[in-house]
């Protein structure tokens, strides 16, 4: 599934995965609006950066997955790393990946709270467990299954960024 | 036409006809010359210029008239009257001068027109009246017409050629102004002399009244002269024209030199600019039109009174405002010199703005961490003087953090150096995103940080800030793609109640760090007053241990290793004890950790390895002793030489000692580390893990070093025969043990349940209570002696 750009790319193509705990609660008093903005923010720099990758949220824990150059993905998390709306970030997974798992989506949108999937619940409550390749299959799997979107879709997924 | 030629055929002498028209032609082209030079010039210079120009026009001019009288023949006696005669070159030399000044004055073409029709009226005037001036044996009979025609061609000519002359934009101009002189002065002679007819019938006009003088003569001396002046009017041009070309080229050098000059030069007339060099309209991106005539208050801030006053030399920093409003810091040196004969002043300015950078980057540096861009620990320092001092006047309680990254130390030589400046600078960064941008943040050296927080600030709010701080520095870190984890310990002195000034200050923060990193790391502590007893006490204790090693307070006691095969002592285990004059015996446990802080570890562990290796060198050939070596001791370089030294100080056979280490001195796995490791083996010491299983990957430190022996951790056999799970791994690390040619150890071992299981397990060695405590080398020495006998 990698997009041409990476194929030019003579950068390593890699994947982060993290978790961490949400504050926006704490942060905020419309944390639904300040996720939705922090979103907007991502895709911008992301869609920059050359990055793709995915956002699950269940409320209380973030786990995304950043699939693109080595040092974009480092540059991006460190401002990541940086943001006082999370904390206890866990890097789950850093490695070297053949092709991206979601070229098309700049940051798309799986709010996991709902219980129609349950891999992604089992799997936000405990990813030592659940080996990062099973995330991106799971993760994968449900947004082809369930997404038809148009090959080159950079935009995010409007229906998916529907607060619980 | 026809008349003229006819004229110039039959009357004329033609020879002096074509020398009227050479003189003609080189008067008006030295003529033309003169006045053009003239123009150039000002003052004196023109006018003497003008008046050389005059008298070239109007001799010439008369002259060609005069010979080409002569040159009439009317097959008449012809004599000339002197006084009307020398009157006409008076005449034609005022005329010629009047109409060359008008020109030269007043600018315009149409002026120069008005000029050049003067002179030509002039030409003709001369005419007229050097006509009038013949004296001959009949009477002359004018034609108006053609009389007015000559006149007409001089004016037309006339203006032509002065409009030409002072015009230096067409190239044409150049031969043009005097091709219409001398057109003007031929042609109104040769119509003049046309419009005159001669008539010889006439009574002889009172001749001999008049002073006469024969034609010919006339014409020689006429000739002579117009050369005399062509000649010295021509000298003097050249040699006028190449001192100016030598002036002008010195001019061109100076101003070379001056656009060379790297300062920028401003020439002024008062407080008005004379001239600029290349420099000052390249420093204040004005051009020389708009410095021409520019004041000084012009070009700079303020009103620069020193400039204009006179003074011979002065120097001082001034500011110019530059042709975008920009404020250009200059220094200025100020020459009062002489110029065109008047004083003048010349202004050096050097542009600052260069250095000040410079000296801003200084400055910068002088104040700032240059890994990170942080306040360094002088500005810190200074920063937090003046903040006390501020708040003794407002009371706004604020803090200072003190910082310390922890497991940095094993970042910087694990990853190397660079991979540990990216921390640092990463460190920065969470440090300045998690701060307000009020708070000052610095780095003091190495990975130590600290930061005042302003104030107003409750404890609870530092305390949060701090919480804070040790969250966001702990999350991972990427550097260069590697993980990397580290922590943070802070310590936490609030202003004004935690010290008084910047030293007590950062002291109590530095004590609450020190606490923070004993209390485990990763965390925050706040300076409490009990802290300072607790340094005086470790301080005191520092010092006491530092007497010790002097006087002899250290002392070596030895504990039994039994060998569960042979069911008989192999050797005894080095432990140091540390008798305190007042405290009494002190424990290892008590005082190494501080002696490994502080250094102290090196020369009392020379002394342990000095002491054992003696004390075993007078036990039975049998007999091992083995010695414990800390990490501290491997980073001091020295640590194979001192065994060795140890060796042959005591002639302990190298066999006979086992070097114990634990973990901690793997953990940094170096080169180095493994390197003095393989070196003690070399030496034919044997080496020990000690405290096996305890560590964070015990398995992969045998991997990583041949061990000769591995010594099974106190906890597991306590827990042996209540915990499963310990007992599994004695088994397995026995099991690993013997498959990979490595002696076992058991720690520990205080009941006979115990001392069975471990011997069932297959275990070599025994080590506890149960064997034997710690004995002085007196008691051990008995022992030997006393088995020695039951032996034998």
């Amino acid at each position: 599934m990698a997009s041409q750009t990476d194929s030019m790319d003579a950068a390593p193509l890699a994947r982060l995965i993290y978790r961490s705990r949400s504050v926006l609660a704490e942060k905020s008093a419309d944390p639904d609006g300040l996720l939705a903005t922090i979103l907007q923010h991502a895709r911008h720099n992301n869609e920059r950066a050359g990055l793709t990758g995915v956002l699950l949220f269940d409320g209380e824990t973030f786990v995304q997955a950043l699939e693109g150059s080595l040092g974009n993905i480092e540059r991006v998390y460190e401002a990541i790393a940086c943001d006082q709306r999370h904390e206890a970030i866990e890097l789950i997974d850093l490695s070297i990946v053949e092709s991206r798992d979601y070229p098309n989506w700049t940051m798309a949108f799986l709010n996991t709270a709902d219980t129609k999937y349950p891999d992604l619940r089992r799997f936000m409550t405990n990813p030592a467990k659940a080996a990062s390749p099973h995330l991106s299959d799971a993760v994968f799997d449900l947004l082809q299954n369930m997404l038809p979107v148009p090959q080159h879709f950079t935009g995010g997924l409007p229906h998916f960024q529907a607060m619980a | 036409v026809l008349r003229v030629y006819g004229f110039i055929a039959h009357q004329h002498d033609p020879l002096l006809v074509a020398l009227a028209a050479i003189i003609a032609l080189f008067g008006a082209h030295t003529a033309i010359l003169l006045l053009r030079h003239g123009d150039g010039l000002r003052g004196a210079n023109r006018r003497i210029w003008l008046l050389a120009a005059a008298i070239a026009a109007g001799t010439t001019t008369w002259a060609t008239h005069f010979v080409g009288m002569l040159a009439f023949q009317p097959h008449i006696e012809v004599n000339f009257a002197i006084g009307l005669t020398a009157l006409s070159l008076l005449v034609a030399i005022g005329i010629m001068g009047t109409g060359f000044a008008l020109a030269l004055y007043r600018p315009g073409w149409r002026v120069r027109a008005a000029a050049g029709a003067f002179i030509g009226l002039g030409i003709g005037a001369m005419q007229y009246t050097g006509i009038s001036a013949v004296a001959l044996q009949g009477y002359l009979d004018w034609n108006p017409a053609a009389v007015a025609l000559s006149l007409l061609v001089a004016i037309l000519f006339g203006a032509m050629s002065l409009i030409c002359a002072l015009n230096i934009t067409v190239p044409a101009a150049r031969w043009a102004a005097p091709a219409m002189m001398w057109l003007a002065i031929c042609l109104s002679h040769l119509i003049g002399m046309g419009a005159v007819s001669v008539h010889s019938a006439a009574t002889p006009a009172s001749l001999g009244q008049l002073a006469a003088m024969s034609p010919h003569l006339l014409a020689a001396n006429l000739s002579i002269l117009c050369v005399l002046v062509l000649v010295i009017s021509v000298a003097a041009l050249h040699l006028n024209r190449s001192n100016m070309r030598r002036a002008e080229e010195e001019r061109t050098n100076l101003r070379d030199l001056a656009d060379m000059s790297v300062e920028g030069l401003i020439l002024c007339d008062g407080a008005s600019v004379v001239t600029a060099n290349a420099s000052f309209r390249q420093m204040s991106g004005f051009t020389q039109d708009a410095l021409r005539n520019a004041t000084l208050d012009f070009l700079f801030e303020g009103t620069p009174a020193q400039f204009i006053n006179p003074g011979s030399y002065f120097v001082g920093e001034h500011v110019v405002i530059g042709a975008r409003g920009e404020r250009i810091p200059v220094e200025v040196v100020r020459k009062s010199i002489v110029y065109s004969g008047k004083p003048h002043q010349v202004l050096a300015l050097r542009d600052l703005r260069e250095r000040r950078r410079a000296e801003e980057e200084i400055r910068f540096l002088a104040h700032h961490d240059s890994l990170t861009g942080l306040a360094n620990r002088v500005s810190f320092g200074a920063t937090l003087h003046r903040q006390i001092q501020e708040n003794a006047r407002d009371q706004k309680p604020f803090a200072v953090f003190a910082l310390d990254l922890d497991r940095f130390k094993d970042v910087n030589d694990l990853l190397g150096h660079q991979t540990g400046d990216l921390l640092l600078q990463r460190v920065a960064g969470r440090l300045r995103a998690t701060v307000r941008d009020t708070d000052c943040i610095a780095r003091l050296g190495g990975d130590e940080f600290a930061i005042l927080v302003s104030g107003p600030l409750t404890i609870e709010k530092s305390a949060i800030l701090a919480d804070r701080l040790v969250e966001v520095l702990s999350r991972p870190y990427i550097l260069d793609g590697k993980i990397v984890n580290i922590g943070v310990s802070i310590g936490i002195a609030i202003s004004p109640q935690d010290g008084p000034d910047a030293s007590a200050l950062m002291k109590h923060a530095d004590l609450a760090l020190y606490r923070a990193k004993s209390d485990g790391r990763n965390t925050s502590r706040r300076y409490e007053a009990s802290m300072d007893a607790e340094l005086q006490s470790r301080r005191k204790m520092e010092l006491d241990l530092r007497r010790a090693i002097v006087h002899g307070h250290l002392e070596m006691h030895y504990q039994p290793l039994f060998n569960v095969r042979t069911q008989s002592v192999r050797g005894f285990e080095a432990l140091l004890r540390w008798r305190h004059p007042i405290e009494g015996l002190i424990s290892p446990n008590d005082f190494i950790p501080m002696a490994e802080e502080t250094g102290l570890i090196l020369p009392i562990g020379e002394f342990v390895l000095n002491a054992s290796t003696r004390e075993a060198a007078s036990w039975d050939n049998e007999i091992s002793v083995s010695v414990n070596l800390s990490a501290v001791q491997f980073s001091g370089g020295k640590l194979v030489e001192t065994v060795r030294a140890a060796l042959a100080g005591s002639g302990l056979a190298p066999e006979r000692l086992e070097l114990e280490i634990t973990e901690s001195v793997l953990l940094q796995e170096s080169a180095d580390t493994l390197k003095t490791l393989h070196q003690l083996r070399d030496l034919g010491v044997r080496i020990a893990m000690d405290d096996f299983g305890t560590g964070y990957s015990s398995l992969r430190y045998l991997r990583s070093f041949p061990f000769d022996r591995i010594k099974i951790d106190r906890s597991f056999i306590q827990e042996m025969l209540s915990n499963n799970e310990s007992a599994a791994i004695i088994s397995a690390v026995v099991a690993l043990s013997q498959r990979l040619g490595i002696m076992t150890t058991a720690e520990g071992v205080e009941t006979e349940e115990q001392m069975s299981r471990i011997q069932a397990e297959g275990c070599d060695t025994v080590q506890g209570f149960l064997i034997g405590r710690p004995a002085t080398p007196e008691e051990v020495g008995k022992y030997l002696r006393t088995r020695v006998k039951e032996t034998a």
